[in-house]
């Protein structure tokens, strides 16, 4: 008498722990829910480029340059955005330019405003840099880090396969550009001739 | 004078715990604060766990080197079917895992993984090193094998909690740490299967002889190491909220050291959980006093290293005669 009520005690246990672990589904109805719920990091990449860059404001590069060798850590407190507790800060600048060197890496050149040189990367593209200048994304609202960091690489394949062969093909030194794009600047160690702009538009004026 | 001596020599670890706060105390103004109290609780409360496990299998002259591996392997299955679940095509069949369930696989593969070890040693008397080394490759391979590589992350806010959240003013993994150390006090203090850890450790063959059965003693406490660094491994990935393949790399020698410094003879019969939870807090406050110091991580190594030796010479000095 004593052992059948054992058993039946030991299994009543596994019954409500199993009960409480595990569920099952049809693997065909998970399978659906999945791709709806399904993240396109290119897609949204895309529609970013595509409708919604243009609204994303900028500050013209010159008065960046002059506020952020003032006081580089307030300028960047105040209107810049980084992720988490880095001190890496990402901001939106664009300018009207001159084309003063082409290298492999990038294209130096001379602000209109008040002639302070800069870097166009033409090489090492940082997509979040882009990212996280432009606030198209907020890691909060992902549960998968690989989604959010998907984000940066397809925005880096933009910038790579549509924005630079066009431009990098076409301009010459002494050209006048438009540009926009994301900087980073890292405010322990600031180091301004070598920020460069990772290009979101990029346009020879006639 | 020798009651002096044996007062010292009982209470070492505490009296260089202290001695250690103090002087970082006077060095650095960020060490004695609440916040930097609780950091240094929540760093090392994966270390007492696993040192936990650590302590029982050396208290039986062993030695467990895959409890870092363990605690990887333990952390990704519990990440991943609490992420992904299980799906068997054949049958058209999803299996889901709930918070509860995530963890109880955790466990039970720590376990496992665990028994294994003890039956490696017990059945085929391979020795512990080579036993749970060859455990350490196998599950590390495991680990990235089920990740593919890869860290399995956004695993909810439910298990985060385990991780991140706090309870009664206290972080999780501190409450999680308090009752491991409660339970393995009396399982080793006041308990059959603790005396017999301790007789096994001091000496086997009479231990063999007065009838206690020493393959099952020493599988299931190679099966409490690997379930303690399973708890560790839960702990770790839910703070991270994210099971990473490399997670635990080189945890085993962070457990050794605080069992050795805890005061635990590595020829078994001798030693303290109590100890190992000193030895633990030593090695965090240690940790944290050389980053607060901005000491370079190579320097931190070096003075780890040192703090450790000094720590075995000191117990070997106090017992001259012991094997």
């Amino acid at each position: 008498m004593k052992k059948p009520l054992t058993y039946f005690l030991i299994a009543l246990i596994l019954g409500i722990v199993a009960y409480n672990s595990v569920y099952i589904k049809k693997l065909d109805d998970v399978k659906k829910e999945q791709t709806k719920a399904t993240f396109d990091a290119k897609t949204y990449a895309n529609d970013f480029f595509n409708s919604k860059l243009e609204t994303v404001s900028s500050t013209a590069a010159a008065d960046f340059l002059n506020n952020i060798k003032a006081d580089v850590k307030g300028y960047s407190e105040e209107n810049g955005n980084k992720l988490g507790i880095s001190t890496d800060y990402y901001f939106i600048i664009d300018g009207n330019a001159s084309v003063v060197e082409i290298e492999d890496e990038y294209i130096l050149v001379t602000l209109d405003d008040d002639h302070q040189k800069m870097k166009i990367a033409t090489d090492f593209i940082f997509g979040n840099a882009i990212r996280e200048g432009t606030q198209m994304a907020h890691i909060g609202d992902y549960q998968n880090t690989m989604d959010y960091n998907n984000i940066s690489v397809e925005s880096n394949n933009i910038v790579r396969e549509t924005i630079l062969p066009p431009f990098i093909q076409k301009v010459k030194k002494s050209d006048s550009l438009y540009f926009k794009g994301a900087v980073r600047l890292n405010t322990k160690k600031p180091k301004f001739e070598d920020l460069r702009v990772i290009p979101l538009v990029l346009k020879i004026k006639k | 004078m020798t009651d002096l001596k044996s007062i010292l020599v009982k209470f070492q670890s505490i009296i260089a715990l202290l001695v250690l706060c103090v002087v970082l105390t006077i060095l650095s103004d960020k060490f004695f604060t609440l916040e930097n109290g609780w950091n240094i609780a929540r760093q090392i409360s994966i270390n007492v766990c696993i040192s936990v496990g650590m302590t029982m299998v050396i208290l039986t002259k062993g030695i467990d080197l895959s409890v870092g591996s363990i605690l990887a392997f333990s952390g990704a299955i519990a990440a991943g079917l609490l992420k992904y679940g299980l799906e068997i095509p054949s049958m058209n069949t999803y299996i889901g895992f709930t918070v509860f369930g995530a963890i109880l696989a955790g466990l039970t593969v720590g376990g496992g993984l665990g028994v294994l070890n003890g039956w490696m040693i017990t059945r085929f008397k391979v020795p512990p090193f080579v036993a749970t080394l060859a455990m350490l490759a196998i599950a590390r391979g495991a680990t990235m094998l089920w990740t593919g590589g890869f860290p399995i992350t956004g695993l909810g806010a439910d298990f985060a909690i385990i991780g991140t959240g706090w309870f009664l003013g206290i972080p999780m993994p501190v409450w999680i740490t308090v009752i491991v150390v409660v339970l393995a006090v009396i399982l080793t203090k006041k308990t059959k299967f603790g005396r017999h850890i301790y007789a096994i450790g001091g000496n086997e063959s009479a231990a063999r002889l007065s009838g206690i059965n020493i393959n099952k003693i020493k599988t299931w406490v190679y099966a409490i190491a690997g379930i303690l660094a399973a708890v560790g491994g839960i702990i770790l990935t839910a703070r991270l909220d994210s099971a990473q393949p490399n997670a635990g790399m080189s945890y085993e020698l962070d457990s050794i050291a605080a069992v050795v410094i805890g005061g635990t003879s590595l020829s078994g019969g001798r030693g303290s959980i109590m100890g190992t939870v000193q030895g633990a807090l030593i090695i965090g406050v240690l940790n944290s006093g050389l980053v607060l110091l901005n000491v370079s991580p190579f320097w931190q190594q070096i003075i780890k290293g040192v703090v450790i030796l000094l720590a075995v010479i000191m117990d070997r000095l106090n017992h001259p005669n012991e094997d």
